[in-house]
């Protein structure tokens, strides 16, 4: 599905040139549930930057379905990331002034989805993940655990290839860690393509490959 | 998607509270300003173009210049018209208007209805052409308005006098009686509607001038001039050619002649210093300025664009708030626009949606305007003297009024949106502040160019009051205080020499004076030419008044006499004597003028006395020679009241009116009252500048007070931390505003050349005049660096008494 080969990314800090991202290949198949684990500061959170399109590399090579994204124009490059990837924040990032079913409304109205199709979308989401009774509620009323459902239901809502999620249970307590990994165990069951970054060994567990990164490199496969 | 746009438009509008009304209080100040100001500007501009075919209608102008004076004339010989209409093919229609004071008839009159002796008084006539009627198209009510003026001894009325006179009866062959002149009765021929408040003319009776001669010769003399000559000219007529040939033929054919055969020796040079020209009608309204006589409610476009700017000033003041309120809260929306970039948004959806926030706010701020307008109206109304309506029934304003609120919305919104719709996803998420940092620049000039209007303004508005104090209290050489005017005298006419000494004999009266002539603009005036004994068609003239007066005149009104003698009585009449002021003396070169001798017009005078000059026109015109003549001009009579009881007094002068005048009522008014009216146009300037300096400030720091609330929560943690390391709240204070008082100190430095520039410009109008002091600029200054520093101080000090903890704490 997606091949980063020898990517480098760096900062110049006083003259001398810190690496983020240090020579990195990776490849990960459809169908994979790969988890990301190393230290704070090892760029995990720059690799799904960079593998969502959202952050730029300095050298190397990147294929996402074949097409070569280090050659493409950014606007070409968002309209790839907008049509095949979801993004799951740690913090949930949700807007606080729409309601929990506007979130979960609002990447399809960007894609111009009709109404129709967008209310039944929006209530399948909503029942797939028992929060109908929450969906008129505003973000700042529910629980952190309830938060990231919304959040990964909005990703989920365009059916992406691919969910990237940065750390998506670090801010809940064990138990609602555990339902949201289910989730995502489910998730890639059903065929969606999952990578996640995170510190957590019993996390990475759910997923099908761990690998380990230290200082922008993978250390161990 | 515009749906959803609008739906966390309002919700953002409601979740900011304060923001929001920051931004509509000020905005919708702004708007109202914004409306009734261009309501005026609207009404100023629309004169006369309300009449059919007004594009080919102009007024007759001669710019001219004599030595060292240059006026544009708009009075005319009798014969004007008819001569130019016979000259010149493209004349289709030339009427004429004398409503000079001096002619029996026009200006003011008593009038009795159909014989009934009860006298009334009433203002505007004029002398008119049939003609007038077809070129203006009066609308008539009753008659036809076709002849209506074409026989003699008609008149026609306005809708409201005829109402006022017949009731629901017809106006129609109605007679009506000017001044008790039972040989010439009018009849009514015409009843005509209103004209129009924004109509140049303003006239309530129109006098026909058919067969009329008010003296010999009177109307075919061509150096008697005062007549308005209007011209219809033909669709098309290249005025510029036109007004050559004019110039040419009537100056050169008919006006030169004629003032060389009547022994005008200087008219030799007529060509250079005279022409001919022609004024839209339009256009009379606003810049007839350079006309020195000209009667009625000119303006002058240099107050109206003053005024325009000052509108679209207010509306950008308020603008620069919301611009800088939504740039300065930008990084609590860094965060959704990241956000919405992830889930899909692509960046024209991130502007169109900050737009249609910016347009709701505006167009709710529009409404508040609106109806701030709708209960402000009747205040503006008085301060500008005018009719004003907000022009509801015209569809054309509300599609002018939607289209400024959705204008103001995108102009204010844009750079907002395009500012934050910038941001990267990534970095929106990151870090808080550096955002800021750049965008900090413009934010700053936009509060310098806020203080810099509103200092300018808070300066015009002190200038203009020091102005007018000095006007209303500077020495203007008579007395007119307990000074009152009796208007309407010439209906006793041969008993008036007894009313006058009757009323000295009132106790509580000091003494009184009867002439027309007052140093009241209003009042008789006249045109005289002056030179030294003998020298008259030798030297060039000085132009200057000849006033006849009692001789209780100077006493009356507490002129000083420097020299000579006052006149004493009826010995002094004809006897070609003649009392001078101290200008008239100067321009003649006389060194010690009593005994004496002045030529006027051909006419030999001796001074028997020199007054003091006296400002007897408006301060914006230096003083100007004048001599008075003994001689009776019976319409006012003036009297000196002592300090005593006013109202005692008055009800005796009442009571010996209604034996002199049974008929008519008395009509009176205290000449520092009509003082004051001579500079009402300056006094309403000066109250709408006022109010509307007080708005821009007042709006101003409104936007200043948000905006400092936003960069001391910004700074909040930095406050904790400075407080936990013992810093005082004075200290803090200082920290905090000195980034502000910064940014007045360089909008003074901006202000105060524009403003003394501005200022001293407008002064120039007048002949007497302040000289700016520095005071104003001193107090200008500390007013705005004192209302800088109260509103941030007042922000500081309420964050800076936070427990510090809590503010680290949210960090």
């Amino acid at each position: 599905m997606l091949t980063l080969d020898h990517i480098y990314k760096w900062v110049n800090n006083g003259g001398r040139r810190v690496f983020l991202l240090n020579d990195l290949n990776l490849k990960v198949e459809q169908g994979e549930f790969l988890s990301i684990m190393g230290p704070s500061g090892s760029g995990k959170s720059t690799l799904l930057n960079v593998i969502a399109m959202l952050d730029e590399f300095d050298e190397g090579e990147y294929y996402f379905d074949g097409e070569a994204i280090h050659e493409l124009k950014p606007k070409k490059r968002t309209a790839i990331f907008n049509e095949n990837i979801g993004f799951i924040f740690q913090a949930y990032h949700l807007l606080d002034d729409l309601t929990v079913y506007e979130n979960i409304e609002t990447p399809l109205l960007y894609k111009k989805v009709n109404r129709s199709e967008r209310q039944s979308r929006v209530a399948d989401m909503l029942d797939r993940f028992n929060i109908v009774g929450k969906k008129d509620l505003f973000p700042h009323q529910l629980s952190g655990g309830q938060q990231q459902l919304v959040g990964i239901a909005r990703a989920l809502i365009i059916n992406p290839k691919l969910i990237l999620a940065d750390e998506p249970t670090g801010n809940l307590n064990s138990k609602q860690s555990e339902e949201i990994m289910e989730l995502f165990a489910e998730l890639n069951k059903e065929g969606t393509t999952i990578i996640q970054a995170t510190h957590s060994e019993s996390n990475a567990a759910y997923g099908t490959r761990t690998i380990h990164l230290l200082d922008g490199s993978i250390v161990k496969n | 998607m515009f749906k959803n746009h609008i739906k966390i438009a309002w919700r953002n509008i409601l979740k900011n509270k304060g923001f929001s009304i920051v931004n509509l209080i000020g905005l919708g100040i702004g708007v109202c300003a914004c409306l009734l100001i261009s309501l005026y500007v609207v009404h100023e501009s629309s004169y006369d173009s309300f009449v059919p075919n007004s594009e080919n209608i102009y007024r007759l102008q001669s710019p001219y210049s004599m030595s060292d004076f240059d006026d544009v004339g708009v009075h005319f010989s009798a014969n004007m018209a008819s001569t130019m209409q016979s000259e010149f093919s493209e004349v289709l229609k030339a009427g004429r208007i004398n409503d000079v004071q001096s002619f029996p008839g026009a200006g003011e009159n008593e009038i009795q209805i159909n014989s009934v002796p009860r006298q009334f008084h009433e203002e505007k006539f004029a002398y008119a052409d049939q003609e007038i009627l077809d070129i203006f198209s009066i609308p008539f009510i009753e008659g036809d308005a076709k002849t209506a003026l074409y026989q003699p001894n008609t008149l026609v009325l306005t809708e409201s006098m005829a109402k006022k006179y017949f009731k629901d009866e017809s106006a129609m062959g109605q007679t009506i009686i000017l001044n008790g002149n039972n040989d010439r009765p009018y009849t009514v021929a015409g009843v005509m509607k209103d004209f129009p408040e924004n109509s140049h003319m303003d006239y309530n009776f129109l006098l026909t001038l058919k067969d009329m001669e008010f003296s010999e010769g009177e109307q075919t003399r061509w150096f008697l001039s005062n007549y308005y000559t209007y011209l219809e000219l033909s669709e098309g007529t290249n005025t510029e050619e036109f007004e050559k040939r004019l110039s040419q033929t009537m100056i050169r054919k008919y006006l030169k002649p004629a003032y060389l055969k009547a022994g005008f020796d200087m008219a030799v040079n007529l060509e250079e210093n005279m022409s001919l020209r022609v004024q839209p009608i339009e256009e009379i309204h606003l810049y007839s300025s350079d006309v020195s006589y000209e009667v009625g409610k000119r303006n002058d476009i240099q107050v109206v664009i003053t005024f325009a700017i000052i509108a679209i000033f207010i509306l950008l003041i308020a603008s620069i708030n919301f611009i800088n309120l939504s740039t300065a809260k930008s990084a609590k929306r860094a965060k959704e626009v990241g956000l919405r970039k992830v889930v899909g948004s692509n960046r024209r959806h991130l502007i169109f949606q900050f737009l249609s926030e910016s347009v709701l706010v505006s167009i709710f701020a529009f409404f508040i305007g609106f109806f701030l307008s709708v209960v402000l109206l009747p205040f503006f109304r008085t301060a500008t003297g005018l009719e004003l309506s907000i022009p509801l029934n015209e569809p054309l304003f509300y599609l002018v009024f939607v289209g400024m609120a959705v204008l103001v919305g995108v102009l204010s919104g844009i750079y907002p949106a395009l500012f934050l719709s910038g941001f990267k996803p990534i970095d929106a998420f990151r870090s808080k502040s550096e955002q800021s940092r750049t965008i900090f620049n413009l934010r700053s000039a936009l509060v310098v160019f806020q203080f810099v209007i509103s200092i300018v303004l808070i300066v015009g508005t002190l200038v203009i009051n020091q102005q007018m104090d000095f006007i209303l209290n500077s020495k203007v050489g008579f007395e007119k205080d307990q000074v009152l005017q009796i208007y309407g005298t010439t209906t006793i006419s041969d008993q008036i020499s007894s009313f006058k000494e009757e009323l000295k004999g009132v106790d509580g009266i000091t003494s009184a004076s009867i002439s027309s002539f007052l140093p009241i603009e209003g009042t008789r005036r006249n045109g005289n030419s002056f030179s030294k004994a003998g020298k008259w068609n030798i030297d060039p003239a000085i132009g200057g008044q000849a006033w006849y007066i009692d001789e209780d005149y100077l006493q009356t009104l507490g002129i000083t006499l420097l020299e000579g003698r006052n006149f004493r009585g009826k010995s002094d009449s004809g006897n070609n004597t003649t009392i001078i002021n101290q200008e008239m003396a100067k321009q003649l070169g006389l060194e010690n003028p009593v005994g004496k001798q002045i030529s006027r017009f051909n006419d030999l005078y001796e001074v028997i006395g020199v007054v003091e000059d006296f400002k007897y026109q408006s301060m914006k015109n230096k003083v100007e020679p004048l001599s008075f003549y003994y001689g009776l001009t019976p319409s006012i009579v003036s009297v000196k009241l002592n300090s005593g009881s006013v109202e005692r007094t008055m009800t005796k002068i009442e009571d010996l009116w209604k034996e002199f005048a049974p008929n008519q009522e008395l009509r009176y008014e205290f000449m520092d009252e009509s003082f004051a009216q001579m500079y009402r146009n300056v006094e309403r300037v000066k109250t709408v500048f006022s109010i509307f300096a007080i708005l821009a400030i007042f709006i101003a720091s409104l936007g200043l007070f948000a905006l400092s609330a936003f960069m001391i929560e910004k700074r909040r943690k930095e406050i904790g931390v400075r407080k936990v390391l013992g810093a005082s709240t004075a200290s803090m204070v200082k920290l905090l505003s000195s980034d502000f008082m910064k940014l007045v100190f360089i909008a003074l430095l901006v202000a105060i050349p524009l403003a003394y520039y501005f200022m001293n410009s407008w002064l120039q109008e007048f002949a007497y005049r302040i000289n700016i002091n520095i005071w104003v600029f001193v107090l200008s200054g500390m007013a705005v660096l004192g209302i800088t520093f109260l509103t941030v101080a007042f922000q500081t000090i309420r964050s800076s008494v936070l427990n510090p903890i809590k503010s680290l704490r949210s960090e």
